[in-house]
């Protein structure tokens, strides 16, 4: 009888091969590679010309539910799609039928009339939550408060450790699982892993109909690469969550490689080849979404994130030679969002890898990387990352996703008494306003600036305190949504590459904190005056100058970090479902211009509507000291015991940015960047070095390329502040002086 | 005419700014003074030439400023730049100042055009002294040479002393469309800078509206 829990990663630790050296090692794809890329280019391109996605109208998603599906079984060595067609999308009804129905009305699709029946009477996720939710939950949902919710769609955030299929076998976890089953009395967890072991037979089905056998341990890298594929994919035939990540596979697969190399049955050609092919398939996924969906995550984004790199506990560097190849995809591939290369970083990382990873970040901008050092002593070293930035322990933890909480709207509604300042209407009921009722502006249309200015310890006290009353709020919505998410659309061939006794966490986040952690800045130190219309707060006149985050200064920034520990603080005070532990994140991925839509002025001069930074970065144009000073700021929100669901900071630049030396220089310093920012105890950064196409247009969409950083020698720039035509002219010598 | 700045602890500035890598080694925060006296048509920081613009700042606030990226210099061999606006204007300050990072084992560099020491010149310390002063407290000196086809004997007073120490000394210059800035006379210029490390050229742009370059230029 095996014990998996903990086995994968004494089996790494046991066994693996740092590697310290660099890059020269890797080779170009294979040719079978590079003709099975070309095919899959067609593909991609027929999907944009085809405008909409294409979708198999027939059947429902399902591990056995589609047979075999091939690109091109001549040149596939790693095999398995999600349906029976390349690219072609499921209909997933299990987390929501409208979501799918709407789908379909949106691209002028008609399900099948047989598909139709099956649905009809199944109850799915969506509708029960909905059945569930409080009036009070869908006024949050639907005015904005709450948002991106997972309660029309797959929640995601659930890693399974695939690497135990290849290291096991699917008969021995069936054996194990019936085996934690016999010791179980409650009864729906005797359901949970009755379903688990089902999905372990559908998935040894699954690989059966591709020809394949992972019923037993694999034994070559290529068993090793086939088997956890096949334990992904069964995950992407069963559910579409938001993000599907891959783990940490990397560092385990190098053992079977390195094993193949010695025995020269593989050659470093071939290595390659095999990690080409398993991310070219990853780059495949593909669900089924809404535009409203496609709008708040932007991209048709999967988050098939893979951590690679990091330290073991015990000092070795984790890093191998298939950390390498997997970032060579990116040069034998060429450069894609997908997989989701996180680098974890740690000062102690080879240097030659930081080099390595610093120039691929500077000629792709597709790495993220996160601070290995802060997390290590938190998860340990064999832990994954969720979407962007949620770290778990992998087959020992999962998250029950919880999207984010726009904290500026609770800032406006404390000040409006729980009236949403958009539309009108009460969300929240009971709360006191600020501004008197009787105002003269009451019943009027016409916008009156009051003559008297917020008072900054009131606004601040009814806004903690509808904090503590929202952050009750959204534990309550997050636990009818993963209640009923277990009932109607429970991962089970995600959990059945779990711990039987699984550890819950609960993942909150926070949009909008720059905003919030300004407009208290601004109510403290300058005079911000209400504007009225009929009986609400629409709008802000500031007077005076006020501290604004993102310069390093602690009158500001020592309020973002105030916010985020009583918003953690006051999120634990209600019990979680499972037990749960409460973690947060400071988060919005490409979703803040959506937040900003819905979200009115705010006290800290912010327009209406206008976008809010991404993730934990100050909102553009508020950078008065560069981006060193911003990092610092990120940096003081506190990642242990509070925001241990991740922090996310964006930066972006233009490559003359980095200096005129030379190439391995110009490494050298982004890697002294990301050390000195992970110094501070920042945990997330996200690069991007931008050409000079995009540069343009990150100057019409500055939410989009926050920090932006244009740098010319001996120029004091506030490219914030120069004319449309001045940014031009900067930009052209930017891109001038790295020519020189 | 302007007031020299005999001040050392107050001073005026401009920006601070915590990333460059274009003004010097490494990862460098940047200090830049206001105040410039030249007028140089092309230049891109207008906004720095007022002696009255800016923010008065004492010494240990600017210093509170530059040691907070002290690990960032340290991972990149980097430092701080002080640069505007032209730094020698406030000759006494910038002493302070570059004397307080040497004391922090800070690495300097001065982006100056050699030009407004002499505006410093009073009876507590020469202009000469004053120049030598902050020559021997700086790290490396970036150049920007305004007038290469100048014969050193000619040149103000920092660049003549800046020509006998041996300080690093990186050149810079405008491409200028006129001969005066022809590469081969800056070589020549260069050559009187023991230090010479680097002549880095900067091509001409005018930023702020149209400007003819033939004011500026003295034959």
């Amino acid at each position: 009888m095996i014990k998996s829990s903990g086995a994968v990663r004494a089996f790494i630790q046991g066994i693996y091969q740092p590697y310290t050296g660099g890059g020269d090692f890797l080779v170009p794809p294979t040719e079978r590679t590079v003709r099975l890329l070309a095919k899959v280019e067609a593909l991609l391109k027929a999907e944009r010309q085809l405008g909409r996605p294409w979708v198999d109208l027939e059947r429902i998603s399902g591990i056995m539910s589609f047979p075999a599906g091939y690109i091109d079984p001549e040149l596939e060595l790693i095999v398995g799609l999600q349906t029976d067609q390349p690219l072609k999308r499921m209909m997933n009804p299990y987390g929501g039928l409208r979501m799918v129905e709407d789908a379909l009305s949106a691209y002028g699709y008609e399900m099948a009339s047989q598909a139709r029946d099956q649905m009809r009477y199944l109850r799915t996720h969506n509708a029960a939550v909905f059945s569930a939710y409080t009036d009070e939950m869908r006024r949050a949902r639907s005015s904005g408060l709450l948002s991106g919710l997972p309660d029309a769609y797959g929640r995601g955030r659930i890693i399974g450790d695939y690497r135990r299929v290849a290291l096991f076998g699917v008969d021995a976890l069936m054996a194990e699982k019936a085996e934690d089953l016999k010791r179980l009395a409650a009864p729906i967890r005797r359901e949970q892993v009755a379903r688990q072991i089902e999905a372990l037979q559908q998935l040894k089905a699954m690989a059966a109909l591709y020809g394949k056998d992972i019923s037993k341990p694999a034994t070559t890298a290529l068993e090793a690469v086939q088997s956890v594929y096949f334990a992904y994919l069964a995950g992407v035939k069963e559910n579409n969550g938001a993000a599907m990540s891959l783990g940490r596979v990397a560092t385990f697969l190098d053992i079977y490689i390195e094993a193949d190399l010695a025995k020269g049955t593989l050659t470093e050609s071939g290595a390659q080849e095999l990690i080409d092919q398993l991310v070219i398939k990853l780059r495949l996924v593909r669900h089924l979404r809404t535009p409203e969906y496609d709008a708040l995550f932007a991209g048709d984004p999967n988050w098939v994130t893979e951590a690679l790199g990091g330290m073991g506990v015990d000092g070795r560097t984790l890093v191998t030679k298939t950390t390498y190849r997997f970032l060579h995809t990116l040069t034998t591939l060429g450069a894609s969002p997908e997989p989701n290369m996180t680098v974890l970083w740690s000062k102690a990382l080879p240097e030659p890898f930081k080099h390595y990873c610093a120039g691929l970040s500077i000629t792709t901008s597709a790495l993220q990387f996160e601070n290995d050092d802060l997390m290590r002593p938190h998860y340990g070293d064999d832990y994954g990352i969720a979407c962007c930035v949620s770290a778990m322990k992998l087959g020992e933890q999962m998250q029950f996703f919880g999207a984010r909480c726009n904290l500026p709207k609770v800032l406006l509604y404390a000040i409006n008494g729980g009236v949403d300042e958009v539309s009108g209407h009460c969300v929240l009921e009971g709360v006191p306003r600020i501004v008197p009722e009787d105002s003269p502006a009451s019943g009027s249309e016409v916008a009156f600036v009051s003559p008297v200015a917020l008072d900054d310890q009131q606004v601040a006290a009814a806004f903690f305190s509808l904090m503590e009353r929202v952050a009750r709020l959204y534990v309550e919505t997050m636990n009818t949504i993963h209640t009923m998410h277990d009932r109607y659309a429970y991962e089970a061939s995600l959990m059945a590459l779990h711990d039987t006794q699984v550890s819950p966490l609960m993942a909150f986040g926070i949009a909008g904190l720059s905003i919030v952690a300004d407009s208290l800045s601004a109510l403290r130190y300058a005079k911000v005056y209400p504007v009225l219309k009929g009986d609400r707060v629409v709008d802000y006149v500031v007077e005076g100058e006020f501290p604004k985050y993102g310069n390093d200064d602690a009158r500001v920034d020592d309020l973002a970090v105030e916010v985020v520990q009583r918003f953690s603080e006051a999120l634990k005070r209600t019990p979680a479902y499972q037990g749960a532990r409460h973690t947060l994140s400071v988060l919005t991925i490409t979703s803040n211009v959506v937040y900003g839509k819905k979200t009115g002025a705010t006290p800290d001069g912010r327009k209406a509507f206008q976008a809010f930074a991404p993730g934990a970065n100050p909102l553009h144009g508020r950078e008065d000291r560069g981006p060193l000073a911003s990092m610092k700021s990120v940096a003081k929100i506190p990642y242990h015991g509070c925001a241990e669901d991740g922090i996310s900071y964006t930066f972006s630049l233009v490559p003359s940015a980095l200096g005129k030396g030379s190439e391995s220089e110009r490494q050298r310093l982004l890697a002294a960047l990301i050390d000195g920012y992970f110094l501070q105890g920042g945990h997330h950064i996200n690069v991007n070095i931008l050409d000079q196409g995009i540069l343009l247009e990150a100057m019409d969409n500055p939410e989009a390329y926050p920090n932006l950083t244009i740098r010319v020698s001996g120029y004091a720039v506030h490219f914030n502040k120069l004319t449309r035509e001045q940014q031009l002219e900067v930009i052209s010598r930017c891109y001038h002086q790295t020519m020189l | 005419m302007l007031s020299s700045n005999h001040a050392l602890d107050t001073g005026r500035i401009h920006t601070l700014e915590s990333f460059s890598a274009v003004d010097g080694p490494g990862i460098r925060a940047m200090v830049f003074l206001q105040g410039c006296h030249l007028g140089c048509p092309y230049c891109h920081n207008k906004d720095t030439w007022s002696h009255t613009g800016g923010t008065e700042m004492t010494v240990t606030a600017v210093m509170d400023f530059i040691e907070g990226y002290r690990s960032f210099f340290e991972l990149s061999g980097g430092g701080v730049t002080f640069s505007g606006g032209e730094p020698l204007l406030q000759g006494p300050f910038l002493l302070s100042l570059l004397k307080a990072c040497r004391e922090k084992g800070i690495h300097t560099a001065l982006e100056t055009s050699g030009h407004g020491i002499e505006l410093c010149d009073d009876a507590k310390i020469s202009a000469k002294a004053l120049a030598k002063e902050i020559i021997e407290q700086v790290d490396l000196v970036i150049l920007d040479v305004k007038r290469p086809g100048q014969p050193l004997e000619a040149a103000p007073v920092f660049i003549r002393q800046l020509a006998k120490s041996h300080q690093p000394v990186w050149l810079r210059y405008v491409e200028l469309p006129s001969p005066l800035t022809a590469p081969e006379r800056v070589a020549t210029f260069g050559k009187s800078f023991s230090g010479l490390e680097r002549i880095e050229p900067l091509a001409y742009h005018e930023l702020l509206g149209t400007c003819s370059c033939a004011t500026f230029i003295e034959v």
